[in-house]
């Protein structure tokens, strides 16, 4: 039959090019982490799902994603490391920028101040209100200092947080394993100091 | 041994450093104040980042998406701009082009698609004369709905077997079918009148509503496929349908369809807003205003007499996920010359037949919404020949009233 349903969506089967399959498989690989990165950035699931949309808009639209079509074929394996390592730090990296410039559009809209406490708002875990508005403070104050940072420092931070290790950072980043932990002490150092100009040290850290 | 970098004392604090290196700087760090201190304010900034990055964790709320499913949503929402680029060919544009842009609001194209696919898929042979063929006519004039589960479709996993299914089917659509009317851009209206003379039948708004909606009248489209049986049975066994066997006399059976101007009018804040100029709803937007109504006269399948269209649309239901038993006991009691059959999935959705604008209608309910973003309802009719379809974000509850006030 022409037409699937899949969870109640309507998709077509459709002859897939190389490089259509190269994205689908880019997609289901790193869609948890971009999703992961946009939903800290900006703390809203549906948010951060259309952020996601976004980033493999642009990941469709690069002209080099044919280069990662047929990611089977065998001549593919031998530069699939690192033409794999470069295609998550594209992803990772637009994420952190697509998430940041949401942010800052957020912020220039002024609605920010009611909109990240609007998505942020969760449960209170402890049941305090008070607990819960004072982290929801702290959220907001830690995304306003992401979205100052120069977004490689973000984004550096964001995928540390997410427990990648230094070898994986170092893919991602296309950097040497060796320069990680510079980049990580200069970022937190970085955060440390924006974050102190721009709340003062009174702030729940 | 000078003294450390803020990348060594860093990765030390975070015990990335080699067993051998850990012992040479450690050794240093015994007998240096400064890097000591220097190591102790990296250590505070570090511990400052973790709390403040901690606090961005995701709650305890639902898991992460299924990537899958996220695949799937996005070809849903994108498509169309997408996946037909490198194809050959207006058909299968046209077949993306249908389920994204133009028509992506409604189950009224699934309604339509498995309609027009059941029949497709359905074999022919060489087209010779299609046109004299023809002789029976489909022209849809009631629905009905089926139960389906498609666990089985071949889909957008990634198991490459089924995939491999879909591609070829795919491919198989793609070189059979000859688009004869390109439907083009849908052309904007500024109201139900203007619609009506675009689209060259009455078309009816809500009166329910009394915020200006933005109409659109999509163009008119047909085309047509011949069908090759044996390829097409080749596809069902590799499927793992073998058991599904295609009659002869589908070989060389030529199908066209024809689809009439359609208007689409949308209300509110709806998500799907990518229509150029549309803006999208800002974060965490209420979309229950979002209204979207289809409207377009019943699509005419042709066929040739010879083929018999029950049999057919019994194994289209048996491909889509029912049992040989259901969909022969369906297939006996529904005219498959005058129904247009919407497959529902019975995990995602409920229906209900309902009074709607003087004729019996089907309500489809979504049992879950994954998120805010999907539809709450479709509510699907036939009147004077146009099909409706009405979907909304908003309570289920308005629909039949909404439907009520059409005029």
């Amino acid at each position: 039959m022409g037409t699937v349903v899949t969870e109640g969506k309507l998709a077509m089967t459709s002859a897939l090019s190389p490089r259509d399959a190269g994205f689908e498989a880019a997609f289901v690989k790193h869609y948890p982490r971009v999703f992961g990165i946009l939903l800290r950035l900006v703390g809203d699931r549906g948010q951060a799902e259309e952020l996601a949309s976004e980033v493999f808009l642009k990941l469709y639209r690069q002209p080099w994603l044919a280069d990662l079509g047929g990611l089977d074929a065998p001549e593919a394996l031998a530069r699939d490391l690192s033409a794999q390592a470069g295609l998550s730090g594209w992803l990772y990296r637009t994420a952190t920028h697509v998430g940041i410039d949401h942010l800052r559009a957020a912020a220039r809209r002024q609605h920010y101040e009611h909109a990240a406490a609007r998505a942020g708002t969760r449960p209170a875990e402890d049941g305090d209100p008070l607990q819960e508005v004072l982290r929801e403070e702290q959220r907001r104050c830690v995304r306003a200092v992401l979205a100052k940072l120069p977004p490689t420092r973000a984004q550096i931070l964001v995928l540390r947080a997410m427990g990648l290790s230094y070898y994986e950072l170092a893919e991602i980043l296309g950097a040497k394993r060796g320069s990680v932990g510079t980049m990580l002490a200069r970022a937190e150092a970085d955060f440390h100091k924006r974050f102190l100009k721009m709340f003062g040290k009174e702030k729940p850290l | 041994m000078s003294c450390l970098t803020d990348g060594i004392l860093k990765a030390r604090l975070d015990g990335e450093l080699g067993e051998e290196e850990a012992k040479v700087v450690a050794d240093h760090i015994a007998g240096c104040a400064a890097c000591r201190a220097r190591e102790e304010s990296l250590a505070a900034y570090a511990g400052e980042v973790r709390r403040a990055l901690g606090a961005l964790e995701p709650g305890p709320g639902p898991s992460l998406p299924d990537a899958r499913q996220a695949l799937a949503r996005f070809r849903a929402e994108h498509g169309a701009e997408l996946f037909d680029a490198p194809r050959r060919g207006a058909s299968s544009r046209w077949l993306a082009g249908i389920l994204a842009s133009r028509w992506r609001p409604a189950w009224a194209v699934l309604a339509l698609l498995v309609l027009v696919a059941a029949l497709l898929i359905m074999p022919g042979g060489t087209a010779r004369s299609w046109a004299q063929r023809i002789l029976a006519m489909l022209r849809v004039q009631k629905i009905a709905v089926v139960e389906i589960n498609p666990q089985w479709l071949p889909g957008l996993d990634n198991d490459p077997a089924r995939s491999a299914v879909a591609q070829a089917i795919g491919r198989f659509f793609s070189d059979s079918i000859v688009v004869t009317i390109n439907p083009g851009e849908p052309e904007a209206a500024a109201g139900a009148e203007q619609a009506s003379q675009l689209a060259g039948f009455p078309v009816r708004l809500p009166s329910a509503r009394s915020d200006v909606p933005t109409v659109k009248v999509t163009g008119e489209l047909a085309f047509h496929m011949t069908v090759d049986r044996d390829r097409l049975q080749a596809l069902l066994d590799e499927a793992g349908r073998g058991d599904l066997s295609l009659p002869a006399s589908l070989d060389g059976a030529t199908i066209a369809v024809h689809i009439p101007k359609g208007s689409f009018a949308q209300y509110g804040n709806c998500p799907h807003g990518r229509q150029p100029g549309a803006a999208t709803p800002p974060q965490g937007a209420d979309l229950s205003s979002c209204l979207m109504l289809i409207e377009v006269p019943s699509p005419t399948v042709s066929v040739p007499p010879e083929l018999d269209i029950a049999q057919l649309g019994q194994m289209a239901l048996q491909f889509a996920g029912m049992s040989a038993q259901d969909a022969q006991a369906f297939s006996q009691t529904v005219d498959w010359t005058s129904t247009l059959v919407v497959p529902v999935p019975v995990r995602d959705a409920s229906y209900q037949a309902v009074q709607v604008d003087d004729v019996q209608g089907t309500l489809i309910t979504t049992l879950q919404r994954p998120h805010a973003r999907s539809p709450a309802y479709t509510l699907l009719w036939i009147k004077n020949g146009i099909i409706y379809s009405l979907t909304g974000f908003g309570s289920a509850d308005q629909a039949v009233p909404l439907a009520d006030s059409l005029q």
